[in-house]
């Protein structure tokens, strides 16, 4: 009785907390003060854990990982964090019940529990960590997917500022929409930068040194410099080019690196296919000597 | 009712139930948020990625689309028959998916080194491109035309519309989407854009930007390539052996009696997902890279509007 009156207690409270963060509770002059800092572009204060993490690497990275807004932007997902976080809790919860009530048709035929009730909460945490894992890996995906077509337009860029004269911001986004994922395109193209990116900024250079910051993205500060090269009288052609080399130089240090380490890495998943081959021969063998022993 | 509320313990109704409420709650607020449930449905990009991959296979072997779907059908019934003749029930599972995956599997590597070969032999007609405009003075249009007309036994099929008259940029366009590879790809869209330049500015962006680019693209393909037959040769050598096992296994007559029981088919299943266990840690071990993929006849729209 105890554990399941707990387990009540701690859903109700996960609840109350997830009305507080959705500002709830908060008064409304707050809540108006807040969205026109924010509409206004204005920092917001920083949170007791911003504060202690600005003292410590690790909690600065654990921060950043933990940080749904900025996950939840990098993924591209048009999603609020407590929009995300309400959906989570509602499939992780659901997931719960799910098995709960598959368990409670299987104690009502059975007349014993076919699984300990507690499994239910293992799935729900599974369910949970799933999807937080899933936003991680779109927000992964999504980075490398625009830094890799980042670097395979460098070359067009090139053609295009030299030989048409168009300015790179142009040419990079119009290059983006010929891309067949729009990972790039919705963060360069309509302004789909604004949603990281807070502070003002002058120039494409800056814009662009920042979006590698806020996005993780460091290939569009290396375009940055490289356009600032042009600015000062350098050929865009060549810069570009130059740009694109090193994008497929370092690319191709990638590939070196990783075919030398699989070398030894395969002998990992080599070595454990003894457990299949051993359990396929064994088996039978165990199963006829424990009938023969009269314990199976 | 009564019995079933009896046999049910309370305590566990009554937490089925704040999760339930919990879980509507949740609901009710996410349809008020207006939040988007469709996200834990599998994106449309992926399922159109996964069709490409399978597409490119097929370009990669140099047979068309119908052929492979038409084999890949084929394998899949002959793992059927292999659960049909040994009379394995979980084999009508298994069997199907095998020969799915293993068809695809076994013809990876072949498409892999006969697209490299084909890119290896566009980077030498690039070069021919250069040589043809620089020294034999052609344009870029008539360069094109002889060389879709002399492609080469590696490049027939994918420099075939050169040859043919009409749109040049729609040709390139063509060359380009038959190649279904990154280096041919990236060549066809620096030519869409640098097309209307003059040929010094051609032959310049030949020299200077597609050579040097392509060779190196080459070598980081050369250097996946690598990787994937590492890949490949483990799986391969994994695979043969639990075949060999499995065969051996079936062909005692204890053994197989073995495995027509339910817990034989515990066994099997549970040395199946072990197989497949390790053949995907192995994929997330060594992992190709993989590329951009442009959409030319975007690209030769966006070119037109812009002034050709």
């Amino acid at each position: 009785m105890i554990p399941f009156a707990l387990v009540a207690i701690l859903v109700v409270g996960v609840w109350a907390l997830g009305l507080a963060r959705l500002d709830v509770f908060t008064p409304d002059d707050v809540r108006a003060w807040r969205r026109l800092a924010a509409l206004r572009g204005f920092a917001a204060p920083a949170g007791r854990l911003e504060r202690m993490a600005d003292t410590s690497p690790f909690l600065r990275r654990l921060q950043e990982e933990l940080d749904l807004y900025r996950q939840l932007a990098i993924a591209g997902w048009s999603e609020t964090p407590a929009g995300y976080l309400l959906r989570v809790c509602f499939v992780a919860l659901l997931s719960a019940a799910g098995f709960l009530a598959l368990l409670a048709v299987g104690l009502a035929e059975l007349g014993t529990w076919p699984a300990p009730p507690a499994l239910a909460l293992l799935v729900g945490a599974l369910a949970f960590t799933l999807q937080i894992s899933w936003l991680r890996s779109s927000a992964r995906n999504r980075r490398e997917e625009a830094e890799r077509a980042l670097g395979d337009m460098m070359v067009l860029v090139a053609i295009m500022t030299d030989g048409r004269g168009l300015q790179l911001e142009d040419a990079i986004r119009i290059l983006s929409h010929c891309v067949d994922h729009q990972s790039l395109q919705s963060i360069v193209d309509g302004q789909g930068w604004q949603r990281l990116v807070r502070q003002s900024h002058q120039t494409t250079i800056e814009l662009y040194r920042l979006i590698a910051a806020e996005y993780g993205i460091p290939l569009f500060a290396v375009v940055a410099d490289a356009a600032a090269n042009a600015n000062v009288g350098m050929s865009e052609r060549e810069t570009y080019t130059r740009v694109a080399s090193s994008v497929y130089q370092q690319r191709l240090g990638d590939a070196r690196f990783q075919a030398a380490r699989a070398k030894t890495l395969v002998t990992i998943p080599v070595a454990m296919m003894l457990i299949p081959l051993l359990l396929l021969i064994g088996a039978p063998i165990f199963a006829t000597i424990s009938g023969g022993l009269g314990l199976g | 009712m009564m019995l079933l509320a009896l046999a049910i313990q309370l305590p566990v109704l009554l937490v089925v139930g704040v999760i339930v409420v919990l879980a509507a709650a949740c609901a009710a607020c996410a349809a008020i948020l207006d939040i988007n449930l469709r996200r834990l449905r599998s994106p449309r990009d992926r399922q159109i990625a996964l069709l490409e991959r399978e597409k490119d296979i097929a370009a990669g072997l140099g047979w068309p689309w119908q052929r492979w779907v038409m084999l890949r059908l084929s394998f899949i019934a002959l793992g059927m028959v292999a659960a049909w003749l040994t009379g394995i029930t979980l084999l009508w599972l298994v069997g199907p998916v095998a020969g799915a995956v293993g068809f695809r599997f076994a013809f990876a590597g072949r498409a892999a080194n006969r697209r490299l070969r084909m890119e290896r032999a566009f980077l030498g007609q690039l070069r021919n491109l250069r040589d043809r405009m620089a020294v034999s003075n052609q344009s870029l249009d008539t360069a094109l035309q002889e060389i879709g007309r002399n492609p080469g036994p590696d490049l027939s099929h994918v420099l075939a519309p050169l040859a043919r008259g009409g749109s040049t940029i729609a040709n390139v366009v063509e060359m380009a989407v038959r190649a279904r590879s990154p280096i041919v790809e990236q060549a066809a869209a620096v030519l869409i854009w640098a097309r209307s330049r003059s040929s010094e500015f051609l032959i310049q962006t030949i020299d200077t930007v597609l050579i040097p680019v392509g060779e190196a693209e080459l070598a980081i393909q050369e250097e996946s390539m690598t990787t994937l037959a590492q890949q490949r040769a483990v799986t391969f050598a994994m695979s043969s052996l639990i075949i060999v096992m499995l065969a051996i296994a079936l062909s005692v007559d204890s053994l197989r009696a073995y495995y027509q029981s339910f817990g034989g088919q515990v066994v099997l299943i549970l040395v199946a997902l072990l197989f497949a266990a390790l053949v995907i840690l192995l994929g997330l071990i060594v992992r190709p890279q993989s590329w951009t993929r442009w959409n030319l006849r975007r690209l030769a729209d966006e070119q037109e509007r812009l002034g050709g």
